[in-house]
């Protein structure tokens, strides 16, 4: 993905969530969104093929006996 | 004994000398008082300081005492990280966003402290809400062991007030390290309890899922003494586990013999750096000595724990704060804000990606501890930092937050407790530290080896602050 459309594509959810910032603000959460893309792949490449559902909350603290 | 001595004493020696009536609470306060205006200016651990308060609270005690009360931390002078509520005092979360903020209720922590008879000193100063930078208008808390080193964070406040005499003991939160990082950084003990063990009630959130509560002390005689007075079910905590939680301290002396350690190699390997890794495995070498049986561990997927955990803390953290951010971004310092920014545009799907690999963590650890009785590695690959290495993402390469979350977030995403223990110092005269990791609830067995491993170890160096 180019550097304008991940921009483009920042843009898009900084607006969903309904955040306004300015252009050099802008640069930087950008630049740190495509790290975190990169982070978001790693971890989908983990998942693939899991079949376990999410970890809910409750289960996250289940830890098996007290 | 002359007033240095009398601000290193632990609390254990401390409670000794009020029952025999050597010395009174008022007079322990009021030189711990004495100790935070001398030296509180080079450090800035604290953001309130309690003056009339503490003596007042400090001379109910001394009364109390000799109408013949024994509770167990009665007169003793404490501190809390300042996210925790305390009913008609500041409690800013280190944020100009909560600068009025006087709560009109005690955290159960506060209020369960205060039943056991502790005498609170003040607010320490933390990272803007916990998540991992300075807000500029509170500053850096500094190093007792280097000026111009950071204490770490986010509990830096808690941490150097301990490690430099400003409190007998105090209270931190840990979502991602924040106890145990700083307490390795320092050289005090610190205690990440098991998830649900401690109360959260009344504590500023930064994420949730994954927030813990403990103590900081100079030795784990008086982490357990605290832990005990501040753990067990509450039902103001929805994630509060069920039950009493037996005490730790009657168990601090069985022997340890034939325990089985496991070496958790990865994290001996991870960005370490060489001096820390020699000082640890000094301190293997000495837990070898007193009977523990060492062995090595591989936990599958230990290498995602910074990616897993960052997002988790970031959407958790930025559904937390998110009429702020949108309302008054101004107030958040320029780095908890861009923070915010970023988690609050995370896909949900990238959050329970994130949560499902959680699982798959939790579940290889349960199987690790299955085979052992606890899991041992450095707590930090590094020692302090120099102060402002916490500050905006470096956009070229990977930051020190994710370096130290590596370690110390690994027991955050689990829930399982996590201790850290001073084991020596490095080359450049900084503390390094062992952190163990514990069944779920083996609160009190971590307590117990940090505690045997201090007796064998012996007394820790005091910090050149003074």
């Amino acid at each position: 993905m180019s550097d304008e459309s991940t921009k483009a594509e920042f843009e898009v959810l900084l607006q969903l969530a309904d955040l306004t910032v300015d252009d050099d603000e802008l640069r930087r959460l950008t630049t740190l969104h495509a790290r975190m893309k990169a982070t978001r792949d790693r971890l989908r490449s983990v998942v693939l093929g899991e079949t376990e559902p999410a970890t809910t909350l409750v289960s996250a603290i289940e830890m098996g006996p007290r | 004994m002359n007033e240095r001595d009398l601000a290193y004493l632990q609390i254990r020696q401390v409670l000794a000398l009020l029952e025999s009536g050597d010395i009174s609470s008022e007079e322990v306060t009021a030189a711990q008082l004495a100790r935070i205006a001398a030296l509180d200016d080079r450090l800035n651990a604290y953001i309130t300081v309690l003056h009339d308060d503490a003596l007042a609270s400090a001379r109910q005690a001394d009364t109390l005492r000799r109408a013949g009360e024994r509770l167990p931390l009665l007169g003793i002078p404490i501190a809390l990280k300042d996210l925790l509520a305390t009913k008609g005092i500041l409690t800013t979360g280190g944020s100009p966003m909560l600068a009025d903020n006087v709560p009109d209720f005690d955290a159960t922590v506060t209020r369960r402290l205060a039943e056991a008879g502790a005498v609170l000193l003040g607010k320490t100063n933390m990272l803007e809400f916990a998540y991992g930078y300075p807000n500029p208008e509170f500053g850096e808390t500094r190093n007792p062991w280097n000026l111009a080193h950071t204490a770490g964070g986010s509990s830096g406040g808690s941490v150097a007030a301990v490690a430099a005499g400003l409190a007998y003991g105090t209270i931190g939160s840990d979502t991602g390290g924040s106890i145990r990082s700083p307490a390795a950084y320092c050289g005090v003990v610190g205690l990440k309890p098991t998830y649900g063990r401690v109360s959260r009630h009344g504590v500023l959130p930064l994420s949730w899922s994954l927030d813990h509560v403990g103590p900081l002390t100079r030795s784990a005689w008086d982490a357990a003494l605290m832990f005990d007075a501040i753990s067990g079910y509450d039902p103001l905590d929805p994630a509060s586990a069920p039950g009493d939680a037996p005490p730790t301290l009657d168990q601090l002396d069985e022997p340890l013999a034939g325990l089985r350690i496991g070496l958790v190699e990865y994290f001996f390997d991870r960005n370490v750096q060489d001096s820390v890794r020699a000082v640890a495995l000094e301190g293997v070498a000495l837990l070898e000595c007193i009977g523990a049986v060492i062995e090595p561990v591989t936990i599958e997927h230990v290498e995602l724990v910074s990616p897993v955990i960052w997002p988790i803390v970031q959407a958790e953290a930025s559904s937390y704060h998110a009429v702020n951010l949108r309302e008054q971004p101004e107030k958040f310092g320029p780095a908890t804000r861009e923070n915010l920014r970023l988690g609050s545009t995370l896909l949900a799907t990238d959050y329970l990606a994130a949560q499902r690999i959680r699982r798959l963590i939790i579940d290889a650890t349960n199987a690790a501890l299955a085979n052992v009785d606890v899991l041992l590695f450095p707590t930090q690959p590094i020692v302090a930092p120099v102060l402002g290495t916490y500050k905006m993402a470096n956009l070229q390469s990977e930051g020190i937050l994710e370096k130290e979350i590596g370690h110390t977030g690994f027991g955050n995403i689990t829930g399982h407790p996590a201790l850290s223990v001073p084991c020596g110092l490095s080359d450049v005269g900084l503390p390094v530290a062992l952190q163990f990791t514990g069944k779920p609830y083996a609160d009190g067995l971590l307590l117990r080896i940090a505690h045997q491993f201090e007796q064998a170890f012996g007394p820790f160096a005091r910090p050149p602050i003074d």
